[in-house]
Parts: structure tokens; sequence; C-alpha cells
């Protein structure tokens, strides 16, 4: 084994030796068919080289002599790996890297790869970086079980950074971009920023941790889009080499950061920082006043994986097309409903609560049978394909009816029997019929004796959002091991009833550490509690995910409420349908609701764009009656202002969805106010966004249109 | 000045942009509902493309922006003294004003392309020629009406139709300084503001003399910025809050009464063919709002430091074009930023122009199209309301003007469709009346014969056998004789705790039936706003205060009242509110705002014979002459007052007191324990 270890890296070496753009201090140590992996041992920096074209993209900033700034900035720069640690002297963060911090490295090399024993001697902190190369990329990994701390009380890991500079740029010297995963993709140009852009984008991986930091967002802002998809990208334009990033675990814990030149730095660079350990400060009262106090761990082993693209594939729907196939190796879509036809979403609200002169009443928007007769005007109208979803069906409704514990259908929407016939007669029809399910919230001031089954932050206040209504003004959190007693409740009910699908909401989105009693829990325990309650739920019942984090993917039949934007910082030039590429042909999507657009027409062409199917929210009585509840946001929702339009979008979304049907898509690219879409089928999907009439690839294409023209055309 | 030399080589030099991202707009967008409270609505402005650069030189702390007749926008690129003419596209068209201005931070130019600057340090307003050369500077005005120690420190100009300029001054308080087109002579200051007297400033300025009047400093708050029409109609933005935002007419009278204003306004732009008004405060909080002063949208593009694109630091301009394209121009953040309105927010624009002129039918449609998109747009609600009015559909127009919160409009629809009931059926309730009045009378001839209502009186005079029905009968009495009434409650036991309460739940039955079921014309409460222990705090708290208040004071000036006769003296004062309550809820569901001097002549009737209720009794129950009960009411409520004073005091006492030991234990706990 050991002989032949030898003969691999003497090989390696051999090929290594002939890299023009690789300097003499870093050695070839890994490669596959298409790629060699240099590293530098000393700062433990790696290129990675194409075999090709010889095109490079170094961990390390390659001109040193553009390295400007304090020691932090210098560490980022050279060393490939940062970490930070707390000192429990005086609680706070401190960095150590691999050229300022006194530190011992040994190498271990494997048949393709090799393992780095990185020990800081400051802190006394040490772990192991394991990395191997295949055909499939690079896979880096740091087993949890590989850290050691001598003395933790002292200094313990706080963060972990790996090869943070890995693609980084000069100012505007490579053409290229950088793609964040916010919302359904954008992109960052490598260009010169001319420093107008001076604030990072920093987010966590799958939202913001409301139980360690709650952010207050104004009232005034649109929330800031969750990252779903736990990858982060970069592509050299002109070299035609970029990477996609997939971070395979540690993702709950993960944060992407994103710095274009002119935020600290001139340099364009993009990482994932991995938190194991955090600070915060505890209030002490209803004052200012606060000791800095540190959470809990955080136990993952820390698994990236870099999938380098080169030629044609280092492009943005290259990189979505590598995310595709790495989520389809590994089995990110073994339940999806592959086989369902085209079709469109419709939701129903069916019940709100609003205040009365003594105490609270219940306001009706869609009855059960309402909702029957909506459903055969429907398809009267010819929109036959529909997965219909019903809001707010429990007793009390959507908001009054939360914490959801078990199947109650409320009276005033006509019972449980009602409900059952709308769904047989859906299912008739041939529609997809599913109940929506939020086992997160708990509206305490409906079922304040739930007060301890709370979930509460590391502060030791309530974790809540803020809800903007005239009845309640918190939904507080679950803890997960009451969620799942509730599901294990609605779901073995709810399929004695004869139901087959429930829609998820709230936890599919929501992640964060916590605390119970006292007593700490991480987001490693919620991931795996959310992960098995929606397994369970899916082992007995079609399970569809409202706007899903990447993990609970592989258990959902299909994913709703998708984000159609990122969240338009100004470092952010592109949107490009990343999400929807990676998903395209795999499982079937639906998007946000339409009724809130400000364009229409927009809207239908952005589905045309990105193949998602379309979604609604309708009601039976005036969205009038909800101004005095909780959902007052849901402003434009009855069903006779619709029925029209949707009648029109299927027919057309019908046609264009015969010819993409079963296809993936394989690329997208902007001229002008028009796009191209090229499916795998041969099929090309041509919009114009402009407000003029537009050629492209020889077709005339009116403002404000489309084009579907498929291979045999 | 002259345009530079090279200018012709910097001409087509493009500008630093930022494209567009597609229609990802960072804040919320807001309208009028119904009850006039803000609600969320569609995104009326996307954020469009940014410009930082324009030639080779960056924007530096740019303070002054107008949008020409032909699209080209003029920025006073202040840190960079300069003034620049460019494209909306971002091309460069024209410099002027290089090394002649000091601190350009206002802009206009006029039919003639003439190019006024507000020179701030220079002390002038410059004119150029659309050749760049300077035609004409206007310096501080040596009129003896101008003041002599106000500064002439222009910051923004605009010039009417007749050449006529006005003027905003730093450090200059009297309003807009009006400048004569010919010989730039001192025609007088504009609209002045007012000052801010509050009740306190009112009693200073009585008591105080001459000196102490000086250091109060009691003067007008400056204006920030001003706009002028097509009309010679002049907008003028300040900090003050009652007038942010005015437009003012020929004689300088404000003729706008917005329905929402923002606070600390910094600029303001008209589009011109709709007189559509755009007000921008200094942290980017945008309002648009009709010519009527109606609100139609609200949204704050503030950057709270995420850098999201679209929002902004510091704005110091705005323009608006003729398609509605908003131009903002952010100081801090050096940079001209366009917001595109949406087919939302066209759609509104397009059956606004038809309400405006007076098409109601043909603005229908759109309207229709905005209520699908959001069926809470109050303005959108009026407009089809006006439409089915005009259509004759009343029934329809109260609906839609219901929902719209129009109350005029729902009384003039009201009135329209209660006429025509009562052409249908006042015939037949007439004849109803009659029938019933014969029935009565009827009924009584039969009885005097026949006596065959004697076991109805019996009973009825069993009821009143019983005490409590009796004390209840009794509290009527006080209606008619305050004086015995008195006796019977003070000497004779004519009332007990149980009916004093009877009366205050049914008094308290008629304030909240009064509060949330008055008609809609009558009703001040937001729909669906039911507070009722708070209500309920209120009433039975007040009642109970001043009671043990008067109990309290009566001692103390000797009355002979105890508790138990001033608190059923109090309680059957309210008496007439019980009664005439009840009517005037009634009525309120069944009159326009026509016959509401009906309903206020009620009130008066029922609470000002309350008040004499309450003097009476109190003077009776204590035996006292009418000064002294006046005084001792007079009293009553302020020990109520200071009572209740105490109560918050001793509240936020506790409250700090409770914050403190719970601060000190968990600072305890955390640095020592956990």
């Amino acid at each position: 084994m050991l002989i032949a270890v030898f003969i691999g890296l003497l090989a390696i070496c051999a090929s290594g030796a002939a890299a023009e753009n690789v300097p003499d201090a870093y050695r070839a140590a890994a490669e596959n068919s298409a790629y060699t992996l240099y590293l530098r041992e000393d700062t433990f920096s790696i290129i990675i080289e194409s075999k090709a074209t010889g095109e490079t993209l170094w961990s390390a900033v390659r001109d040193e002599s553009k390295i400007k700034g304090s020691d932090t900035w210098k560490g980022y720069f050279g060393s490939g790996i940062i970490l930070e640690y707390i000192t429990g002297e005086t609680q706070s963060g401190v960095q150590a890297d691999l050229i300022n911090s006194p530190h011992e490295i040994a190498y271990r090399y494997t048949e393709n790869g090799f393992d780095a024993d990185i020990s800081f001697t400051e802190p006394g902190i040490s772990l192991t970086v394991s990395i191997e190369m295949d055909d499939g990329g690079i896979h880096v990994t740091v087993p949890h079980d590989s850290i050691i701390e001598t003395d933790s009380a002292a200094n313990t890991l706080g963060a972990l950074i790996l090869f943070p500079f890995l693609g980084n740029t000069y100012l505007g010297e490579t053409a290229g971009y950088m793609m964040i995963p916010d919302g359904q993709g954008v992109l960052v140009y490598l260009n010169d920023k001319e420093k107008r852009v001076t604030t990072p984008y920093v987010q966590p991986v799958y939202g913001n941790k409301s139980g360690v930091s709650p952010v207050t967002i104004a009232d005034y802002s649109t929330p800031i889009e969750n990252i779903l998809m736990p990858v982060y990208g970069m592509v050299h334009t002109d070299e035609k080499i970029g990477f996609l990033c997939v971070i395979e675990d540690g993702d709950h814990a993960a944060d992407i950061l994103v710095y274009p030149n002119g935020a600290r730095t001139n340099f364009n660079w993009i990482a994932a920082r991995f938190t194991y350990n955090m600070l915060y400060k505890q209030p002490l009262g209803p004052s200012s006043a606060s000791v800095s106090k540190r959470a809990g761990a955080r136990a993952f082993d820390l698994k990236l994986h870099f999938l380098p693209a080169e030629g044609e594939n280092a492009h943005y729907a290259g990189l979505a097309s590598a995310y595709r196939a790495w989520l389809a190796d590994n089995g990110f879509f073994k339940r999806a409903d592959a086989s369902r036809a085209y079709d469109f979403r419709v939701d129903f609200l069916g019940l709100e609560r609003e205040k009365a002169l003594l105490g609270k009443k219940d306001v009706v928007m869609t009855t059960f049978e309402q909702a029957e007769t909506i459903l055969n005007a429907l398809a009267e109208a010819g929109v036959s394909g529909l997965s219909v979803g019903y809001r707010g069906w429990q007793t009390g409704g959507i908001t009054a009816g939360l914490p959801l514990s078990g199947y109650t259908p409320a009276s005033s929407l006509g019972g449980a029997g009602a409900l059952n016939a709308l769904r047989e007669r859906a299912e008739a029809m041939g529609m997809r019929f599913a109940l929506e399910a939020d086992f997160r919230s708990l509206n305490l001031q409906e079922s304040p004796t739930l007060n301890y089954s709370c979930m509460e932050r590391i502060t030791s206040e309530e974790v809540y959002e803020t809800m903007s209504g005239m009845l309640y003004d918190r939904m507080y959190t679950l803890l997960p091991e009451k969620s799942l007693e509730n599901a294990k409740n609605v779901v073995s009910a709810a399929r004695r009833e004869g139901m087959n699908g429930l829609s998820l909401a709230g936890i599919t989105s929501f992640m964060t550490d916590y605390k119970h009693n006292g007593d700490f829990y991480s987001a490693d325990t919620l991931k795996a509690s959310y992960l098995a309650l929606v397994r369970s739920a899916a082992d007995q019942i079609g399970v569809e995910l409202g706007a899903p984090n990447a993990y609970l993917w592989p258990e959902g039949a299909a994913l709703y409420d998708l984000p159609m934007h990122g969240s338009g910082f100004l470092m952010e030039e592109e949107e490009i349908p990343f999400l929807s590429i990676a998903l395209s042909g795999m499982i079937p999507c639906y998007s946000e609701y339409m009724n809130f657009q400000s364009d229409s027409d927009e809207w239908l062409l952005r589905h045309i764009e990105q193949g998602i199917r379309p979604s609604f929210l309708l009601t039976w009585a005036d969205s009038v009656h909800l101004r005095n509840t909780n959902s007052k946001n849901m402003y434009s929702t009855q069903y006779t202002l619709f029925d029209e339009l949707i009648a029109d979008w299927y027919a057309r979304l019908a046609e264009v969805y015969k010819a993409i049907e079963g296809a993936s898509i394989l690329r997208h690219d902007r001229t002008g106010t028009c796009t191209r879409v090229r499916w795998s089928n041969g099929t090309t999907v041509y919009i114009n966004y402009g407000d003029a009439d537009a050629r492209i690839d020889g077709f005339d294409l009116p403002q404000m249109s489309y084009k579907v023209v498929r291979a045999d055309e | 000045m002259k345009r530079i030399a090279a200018f012709a080589l910097i001409l087509l030099l493009t500008a630093l942009c930022v494209p567009a991202l597609a229609a990802v707009a960072p804040y919320r967008t807001y309208t009028v509902g119904s009850d006039g409270s803000y609600v969320e609505t569609q995104t009326a402005y996307e954020p469009g493309e940014t410009f930082l650069k324009y030639g080779d030189k960056k924007l530096k702390q740019p303070e002054g922006l107008f949008l020409a007749a032909n699209g080209h926008l003029y920025i006073a690129d202040t840190g960079n003294k300069r003034v620049i003419e460019v494209t909306a596209q971002g091309e460069l068209i024209a410099i002027y004003g290089v090394k002649k201005l000091d601190s350009p931070t206002g802009v206009f130019v006029d039919e003639q392309m003439r190019v006024y600057v507000a020179d701030r340090t220079g002390k002038k307003v410059v004119v150029f020629s659309p050749s760049g050369e300077i035609v004409r500077e206007y310096t501080r005005p040596d009129h003896p009406l101008y003041g002599q120690n106000n500064p002439f420190k222009p910051t923004k100009v605009v010039v009417d139709k007749r050449g006529n300029l006005y003027v905003l001054s730093e450090g200059n308080t009297n309003g807009v300084i009006q400048l004569a087109a010919a010989d730039g002579d001192f025609l007088g200051y504009y609209g002045p503001n007012t000052t801010n007297v509050s009740v306190f400033t009112a009693i200073k300025q009585l008591l105080f003399n001459e000196d102490l009047l000086k250091d109060m400093n009691i003067i007008p708050v400056s204006l920030n910025n001003l706009a002028i029409d097509g009309k010679g109609l002049v907008y003028t933005v300040s900090d003050k809050v009652s007038d942010e935002l005015r437009r003012l007419n020929v004689a300088g009278r404000n003729t706008l009464t917005p329905q929402k204003a923002l606070s600390a306004n910094n600029a303001v732009a008209v589009h011109d063919a709709s007189g559509t008004v755009f007000t921008v405060n200094t942290s980017g909080e945008i309002m648009e709002l009709c010519s009527d002063g109606s609100m139609m949208f609200r949204f704050n593009a503030y950057d709270a430091g995420e850098q999201r694109g679209g929002t902004f630091r510091t704005v110091s301009g705005l323009a608006v074009g003729e398609d509605f394209t908003l131009y903002v121009l952010d100081k801090d953040n050096a940079s001209l930023t366009a917001l595109h309105p949406t087919r939302y927010a066209d759609q509104i624009h397009e059956a606004l122009q038809l309400f405006r002129d007076g098409r109601y039918a043909q603005a229908k449609e759109p309207w229709l199209e905005v209520l699908r998109m959001n069926s809470l747009f109050s303005y959108a609600n009026i407009g089809i309301g006006n439409a089915l009015y005009r259509e004759g559909d009343f029934a329809g127009a109260l609906r839609y003007y219901e929902i719209g919160g129009y109350k005029t409009g729902y009384s003039n629809a009201y009135w329209k469709i209660r006429s025509q009931w009562l052409n249908r059926y006042l015939g037949i309730f007439v004849i109803a009346l009659v029938a019933a009045a014969a029935l009565c009378a009827a009924l009584k001839a039969i009885d005097r014969k026949t006596r065959i209502l004697s076991p109805a009186r019996r009973v009825i005079g069993r009821l009143w056998n019983v005490k409590i029905l009796r004390e209840m009968k009794y509290s009527l009495y006080l209606l008619r004789n305050p004086y015995d009434a008195c006796y019977g409650i003070r000497r004779e036991g004519k009332s007990s705790y149980l009916s004093a309460f009877i009366v205050l739940i049914l008094f308290f039955a008629c304030v909240v039936t009064r509060k949330y079921y008055s008609g809609f014309l009558f009703n001040n409460t937001a729909e669906g706003a039911f507070e009722l222990p708070m209500d309920a705090a209120l009433v039975f708290g007040a009642f109970l205060l001043c009671a043990f208040s008067g109990y309290l004071v009566g001692n103390v000036m000797s009355g002979e009242a105890r508790f138990r006769d001033l608190f059923a003296g109090l309680a059957y004062s309210l008496i007439p509110l019980v009664i005439f309550q009840p009517i005037v809820l009634l009525l309120t569901n069944v009159l326009t705002y026509n016959e509401r001097a009906f309903i206020t002549l009620l009130n008066i009737v029922g609470y000002g014979w309350t008040v004499v209720l309450i003097v009476t009794t109190v003077k009776y129950l204590n035996n006292f002459s009418f000064r002294r009960a006046f005084i001792m009411i007079f009293w009553t409520l302020f020990t109520a007052l200071i009572i209740a004073a105490l109560i918050f005091v001793v509240y936020s006492f506790s409250v700090q007191l409770i914050d403190f030991v719970t601060t000190l234990y968990r600072e305890a706990v955390y640095r020592f324990v956990l």
C-alpha cells in the first residue's frame, strides 16, 4: 500500500513539475483526470491547475507585492486555514493563522491526497484537515474528533475558515464573478468596484439563527433572502476556470462570506466560515447592561467538496448543473415526485381570527365547500393540473390555530367530512391535495399553558418572530421534540382520514441553536430533529416542503414557495436562476405567490425562464375581510380576481412546459434584455424582458415576450 | 462661465454605472387603507441604475438636482465645485462653473435653458447661458426689508415663468427670498414658515419681559428645499411638523393639506402634468401624494448599513421624469439613482389621470385592475365608488366608499339610497304608524270598558315592589327633581350600591355601543379595534377615582355626603346619557352628514343635563351652596389628577426597582455562577 502511495506521489510530482503557472514553493499533492492539486506546505495554501489549459485557481494571493494591510488580513492573504478561538480570560475572539501565529504542521500523504495535522501552539488547539481528490472533485474534511483543545477552559475553537482566498482576484484584473446562493442565486462581478461596496456579504446558511442573534428587520425593509443552498462559487470567465464549493457537512454552522474589492481589501474573495463556539452578550435586564458569555459548542464534521469547472462548464449554469449532479448522486431527489405532470399550485386560505367585542371571532375566508366550487370552476376553465394546498384549515385558523397538535378541521369551514369530500373531489379530478402544516409556530397568546414548550434564546428570552396585525404580536417557536410529537399526531390522524399530502412550512426554513430549561442545544440537534420529523412524515404521507433548506430536500416530493430573487445587495450585479437550474427536471418546484407581484407579465416570463411552476393564494371571500386580522398583508386573494388570469397562464405555460418536460437546463445566458435558456432535450427558450422589440439568434421577440424553439424546429 | 475647453472631448464619456438588478426592492411599499392607516402594497418603484461617476470624475457630496425640459439632469456636484449636465443614461453633456463656483448646492434650469446655480459659500446665485457663460449674478439684496442681519447664502433656487427668483438662504429663517427678474430687487419674503408656539410658549410670552423673551429665541423653522410647477405654484419642505410640505399660490398661501407627511423632508419634486408631489427626507423615506394631498405610496429606502441596492444614506435631491421615473441624489453615497415605476404604479397613475380629468367611468377599469392587485387600496375604492355613483349604483358606491374610508362620498350615496327607500316605503310607513296609533287607542278604549289590561298592571305594580327595581325607578326621579331625589338618597336610603352599579353598567354599555357600533359616518374607532378591557378600566376607573376624590374633598370641605351617597348620586347623574346615547346610536346609523346637527344637539342636551345633575347632586348631597359645589368639583378633579399621577409614579418606580434588582441578581448569577 505504502509503495503504491509512494509511486502515485512520484507520478504526481513528475507531472506537476512541468507546470509553468505554479511556483516552486508548491508541490503536486493530488490529481484527477482533469486537474492537479498543488500544495505549499508551510502555509497550507493550494493551487488547482487545469491539465487541459494550465489555468489555475490560487488559495493565496498570487502577487505578493499587492499585499497590504494589517496582520489579520495578511493571514487571510496567505494562510490556507484561518482559525478563530475564544479566550477564556477575556471572553473574546482571536485570530490564528499560518502566517502570523506560532504553529506546527505535519503532512501525511495518501494515495490521492493528504492529511495535515495542524497545531496552533498559542491557544493549544490542533486539528486534522484531510484532503482527497477524485474525478468528482476535491474533498476537504475536518473530522470533529480530530479537534483537540489542550485547555478548553482557557482557549476554545471559535470558527474555522478553509482556503478563504481560493480563486481570489485583485480589483478588476480578472474578469469573472462570484456566485452567492442568495435566494435564487446572484453574481458579484470581479470588476473594480471603485470603493463603492464597503460592506461584505456575511449571511448564515439556512437563515438567521434567531435563537442566537435575532435580527430585527425594520418593518420598512423587505427581509433578506435565506440561503437555502449551502454552496458558493467563483468563475474566471476569460481563463474559463472556476469552482463550485458544496458544504456537505457543517452546513448548519456555516456563514457565507463574500468580500468584493473595496470591502476591507482590494481583493475579491468568497468563502465559508464554520462556527463551533460563539460568544454572545447576555443582557442583565431591560437596560443595556450585559456580560460576554460563551454559548455551548456545536459538534460536526466539517466537509467541503470543491467541484472545479473549466471550459464551457466554467459558467454559472455549468456550476448549477454540477450541483444538480451532486444532488442527484447524493440522493437529494430520492422522494421527488418526478412523474408529476405540469401543474400550478393553488393554496386556499381557510380561516383567520379577528377581535370581537367580547373575545375573538372567526373570519371565514374559504370553506371546504367553497374551495370545491373554485376547483370545479377552474377545471371547467381548462385548468386541470393543480397541486392544491390548504392553509388555515384547522380549528382557530392560520394564526390562532397554532401550534398544530392534532387533526382538527375547523367546523366553521365545514368540518372533517367536508374536508374529506374536498380532497376526494380534487383527487378525482386528478389534482394533488395537501394540508399545510406548520409544526414550528406556537401562538402563546392563544395557548399560554404551552409556555414550557417554547424554545428559548441562548440569552434565555423566548425565540419568537414579531408579527404585524391587530390580534397577535408574536409567534413563538416550539421545541423540536414537541414539534415531532405534534407531527406524529397530525400525520397519523391525517392518514387515517385518507389524506395523502402535507405541505410542511415553518420548520423547513428555520435553523438555530437554542436553550431550554437552562440547557444549550446546538443547531446540530435542531437539524437532526427536523430531519427526523420530516423523514418520519415522509415515510407515511407525501410531503411537500415550503421554502426548504437544502438538507431537507431528500424527503420532499415537491418544493414550493421558492424564492425568485436575491436580496438586492448593492454588490449583487446580476440575478441568476441558480436554484431553478439546479433543480430543473429533478423535482417539481413552485414559486412564491403571484398575488403580491407588481408586474404579472414579468412574473410570467420569469416562470418561463426558470421552468418553475407558479403559485396562487386564493380565497372565496374578499381579502378586505382580512384587514383586521394578522393576515392583513394578504391584501389580494379573492378567487374572482384571479380566475381568468390563472386560466390564461395555464394555457400559455402548458405549451412551454410541454416542450421542456423532463428536461434540465443546460445553459442560461443573457444578451441585452433577452435571455436564452437551453434545455437538455434540445429546446431553447428565449425571453425578452425589454420594453422594446429585440432580435436574438435570428428570432424576433416583441417586447415582454417569449419564444420556444424545439430541437426539431 | 463658458464650458470648459475640453468640453467636446469629454462628451459621451460613460459614467460609472451600477446596473439595475432585476426588480428587487429592498423596501416595503405602503399605501393608505380605509381607516387612514398604512397598509402594505405591491412595489411601486423599483431600483434602477445608480451612477457614481460622470466623465472621469466621481460625484462628491452632491446637493442639488434638477430635471430640465430637455430630459437632461443637472447635478450640483457640490464637493467638486461644479454643476454637471447629464443624461438619464449616464452620459456627461456639459460642465458648468469650473473654478467659478464655490459651493453649488442648488440648481434650476428655465425654459430658455439658462442654468441658475445657488452658490452657498459664494453667497450668490449665478446664471449661466446654455453655452456655459455667466450671464448674471444675484447677490445679497440691500433692501431695508431684507433685514440688516439676515445673511444671503443661497442653498436652493427656482424661477417662475416671469423670471422671478425664489431663493432659500442658509441662516435666513424668514422664508423664501423673492427676487425680481429684471433688476434682482428684493420683492419680499414669500410664504414664510410660522413659529412653533406651544401652550407653554404662549404663557411665557404673556408673562416674560422683553429680555427674557429674547432669550427664548422663538424663530421659524427654516425651509430645506423648494420646487416649482408649470403653474407657478411653489412647493416648500421643512423639518417642521405642521409645514413639512406646502404648496404656495401667488399670494404665498398654502393650498395643500397632505393626508400624510414625512418628518424632516429634505427634497420635493413635482410631476408637472399631474400635479403629483414627491417628497423625500434625508434618510431616504419617499412619499407620493396626489395633487389633492392624498397619499398614494410611501417607502423607506434608508440604507441601515446593509448596502442594498436602491437605498440611500442622505438624500439631497429629488427629481421626477415625465414617465414618473424618480431620480434620487444621495449626498453621502455620492450617487444618483433612478427608481422606475412598476406596472402597478403605472396603472395607478393612469387611473389617477382619468380621475383627475373627471372621467370617472373610464377610470373604473384601471381602478378595478388596481383593486385586483390590492383590494385595500383606499384611493382605488374611492375611484370605483365615484364611477358607480355617477352610474347611479349608489349601493355599490356605498360599499366602495366604506372600504375606501371616504365618508363624504358615503354620506352622499347613503342619502340617495335613503331617499329612494323613503320614496318607496314612506306611504306604507305612515299607514303603519297611523294603524299602530289607532290600535293603541282602541286598546285603551276597550281597557276602559273591560279592564282587559288589569292583570298586566298588577304584574307591573308588583315589579315595582322589588327593591332594586324600585331604586332604579327612583334614579329617574333625579331627572325631574334633583333636590328631592338627593334628599331621598341622603336621608331615606332610596339608593344602593347595586342600583348605582347597574346604572354605571348601563352607562358603560352606552359608551361601548356608541364607540363600536355607531354608523360608519359617525364612528371614529378603527374597525375591529375592540379594546373592551381598556374601555372598562377607563370608565369604571375614572368613575371610582372621581367618586373617591369627591368623597375626600367633600369631607375636607365639611360636606355631609357619605361615599355611598356620592357614588349613587354621581351614577344616577349619568342617566341622561343612558337615555340619550341609544337614540344617538340609532340616529348615527340612519342619518347622513346633512342631518348631523340632530346628533350634535342630542349630545349637547345629554352631556349638558348630566353636568347639571352632577353639580346639583354634589350641592344637595353635601348641603353646599352652588359656589362651594363648583369649588368642590374643581378640587375633586384636581385630586383625581394627583392620585392618577401618584399611581403612575409609584408604578414607574416599581418597574425601575424591579429592573435594578433583576439586573443585580442576573449579573451576580452570570458572572459568578454560570
